[in-house]
């Protein structure tokens, strides 16, 4: 009996003849955390894959007439290091306040990066401490993601080769 | 993607397999109701978990999943004859019990013990919501009995099907879980399907077909929400429970029926996929237990006999260009199941996830292959009872629900996730 061409292509034999050759690139990824808690996680990911990954700060530890001189060029030099990155990540533990988060999010948006928003939220968060985090992020957030522990973050960055 | 390794662990399931064990945890439906139905009926070859075993109802109405081999010369015991209580060898007239314990050796002497010495393995069989369970695992570890929604209403209330799929137990899964096919794949059945059309939220699919996607992990697996703009700046929601680790189920549509599948490895390239449909309050309507019976939403045609789909690899699925391209089906190939099915096993036996390139939007199936992996793992070394064996697990639903902006769908749909005896699905 001849073998439809599903039936012999479905095969594990056939599957065997697959195309090896690399279908892309490595990718870049940008993390942002949102509070202390989320910088230790985003400094031990980028540690891990420091060629794959990049941390990008929302503040920075300068004095108030510096912070508010330099307000725009570093809001233009965050802006084009996420747009350069194939990956946005904003990473947050449930509970903070993640508004800057919310406003650097949207301005990514507009520029058409997407941004993929993380909360960290363990078994024990109150409903209302993690709906305070997600509520500002949710609506620039192209992918919102609540993961109960910080391992999460290392294996979706795998996952998705950055 | 998935490191090789990993892809091993996650699609096998035989015996001695992580992922096998943390299978054996469970209870599983093997066989439709109507494929043992009355006492003393032909017994029924089941392969599970990559197991050859054979489910018994005898002549007393016990109920039992015994190898499917005789253990004296590894005949089929698929051509036993069902009687008095057992299930005898016709090769040489051993006989066993649906415990596995061998009954008779009518060529031995009564008192030469031989008998008492032979016991094939065996596994509890149980009938709940128009199918029957089995549970592989330890015998000291066997959970509380399922209390799946579909499975404790009424009868009049549920409809159950099973379909053969020739691929891994996960791809299945994943397209289960994976709710951003649905506004491509399926694009031509919300309009047309009798279980489906008509539903005030078809509007919301139709009219954003970029949904934003929000994946929370629960006590018994995942919440998937996937969010599509609605009136006055509020957001549609549909909610998809996963729960460890093979059940899913669809958001439902206006009153029709809610429905969601088990996708049971039957070995490692091949699995079963069951597709229910129920109503938590009323009976299934006749037509819409016809529909289901003629192969409409989630369900399918068989080829005659079988439980092997009408559309199928042989057949090249019924592909239909002439309906791809007038946009009847986006595929090509008609039902829901079959379009899922026909891509699916298309992947070849076992998918390479080192080769893949998943985006954000594949978040879901990140996670839930991520929990999957960390409970085998848990089981493995730690003895942890893996999510979803608790019967507080499966007391869950699918809802489809339209929200503020501000509102989280865990939280605001927290009781429309829940099973609410008596209360209809919520649905939009």
């Amino acid at each position: 009996m001849t073998l439809s061409e599903s039936a012999r292509a479905n095969s594990a034999h056939e599957a065997s003849f697959r195309s090896r050759y690399a279908q892309s690139t490595g990718r870049w990824a940008s993390l942002i955390a949102l509070d202390p808690a989320s910088e230790i996680v985003v400094a031990r990911v980028v540690a891990s894959q420091p060629d794959r990954r990049r941390a990008l700060a929302l503040s920075q530890d300068v004095a108030d007439e510096d912070w508010i001189a330099q307000l725009q060029a570093r809001a233009q030099t965050l802006l084009d290091d996420a747009a350069r990155a194939d990956l946005v990540v904003m990473i947050a533990t449930a509970g903070a306040d993640a508004q800057a988060g919310a406003l650097f999010g949207e301005a990514c948006r507009l520029r058409g990066v997407p941004v993929t928003a993380l909360v960290i939220a363990a078994p024990d968060t109150p409903d209302a401490a993690l709906s305070r985090t997600l509520a500002p992020l949710r609506p620039m957030a192209s992918m919102v993601v609540v993961a109960q522990g910080a391992d999460y973050v290392d294996d979706m960055l795998h996952a998705l080769r950055a | 993607m998935l490191r090789r390794e990993q892809n091993e662990l996650i699609t096998r399931t035989g015996p001695g397999t992580q992922m096998g064990e943390l299978f054996r945890c469970y209870w599983l439906p093997i066989l439709l109701s109507e494929e043992l139905p009355f006492d003393g009926c032909p017994p029924v070859r089941v392969k599970v978990l990559s197991e050859r075993l054979i489910a018994v109802r005898d002549s007393e109405g016990k109920l039992g999943l015994i190898d499917e081999f005789c253990a004296h010369r590894g005949a089929s015991l698929w051509f036993g004859r069902n009687e008095d209580g057992g299930l005898r060898c016709p090769y040489h007239g051993w006989k066993f019990g649906v415990d596995g314990a061998c009954q008779e050796i009518p060529s031995e002497p009564e008192d030469s013990g031989m008998c008492q010495k032979i016991r094939l393995k065996s596994y509890p069989l149980i009938e709940r919501g128009g199918a029957f369970w089995t549970y592989m695992g330890k015998p000291e570890f066997q959970p509380e009995l399922p209390e799946w929604e579909f499975a404790t209403v009424p009868a009049e209330q549920s409809f159950i099907s099973k379909r053969f799929q020739e691929c891994n137990w996960m791809q299945a899964l994943e397209g289960g879980i994976d709710s951003s096919h649905v506004s491509w794949l399926h694009r031509g059945n919300l309009a047309s399907d009798p279980l489906f059309k008509g539903a005030g939220g078809n509007k919301y699919n139709l009219g954003d077909m970029k949904p934003v996607f929000e994946v929370v992990e629960n006590q018994g697996g995942l919440l998937i929400g996937a969010r599509r703009n609605a009136e006055e700046g509020k957001y549609y929601w549909r909610i998809t429970p996963w729960i460890m680790p093979c059940f899913t189920m669809v958001p439902p549509r206006g009153d029709h029926p809610v429905h969601g599948h088990f996708w049971v490895p039957v070995d490692d390239e091949n699995c079963t996929a069951w597709s229910f449909d129920y109503h938590p309050v009323r009976a299934l309507r006749p037509e819409e237990r016809q529909a289901m019976i003629d192969g409409f939403g989630i369900h399918v045609k068989y080829a005659p006999g079988t439980y092997r789909p009408l559309a199928n690899k042989d057949n090249d699925y019924l592909m239909d260009r002439q309906a791809q391209r007038r946009g009847d089906t986006y595929s090509g190939v008609a039902g829901i199941a079959m379009q899922d099915a026909s891509l699916q096993e298309s992947m070849g036996p076992i998918v390479d996830r080192t080769m893949e390139n998943l985006v954000s939007t594949d978040n879901g199936i990140i996670m839930a292959r991520q929990r999957l992996l960390r409970a085998a793992k848990a089981l493995a070394e730690k003895g942890i009872r893996p999510p979803g064996v608790d019967v507080a697990h499966q007391k869950i639903r699918s809802a489809a629900v339209v929200l503020p902006p501000d509102q989280a769908f865990k939280d605001a749909a927290a009781e429309a996730l829940q099973v609410r005896p008596g209360v209809p699905q919520t649905s939009v």
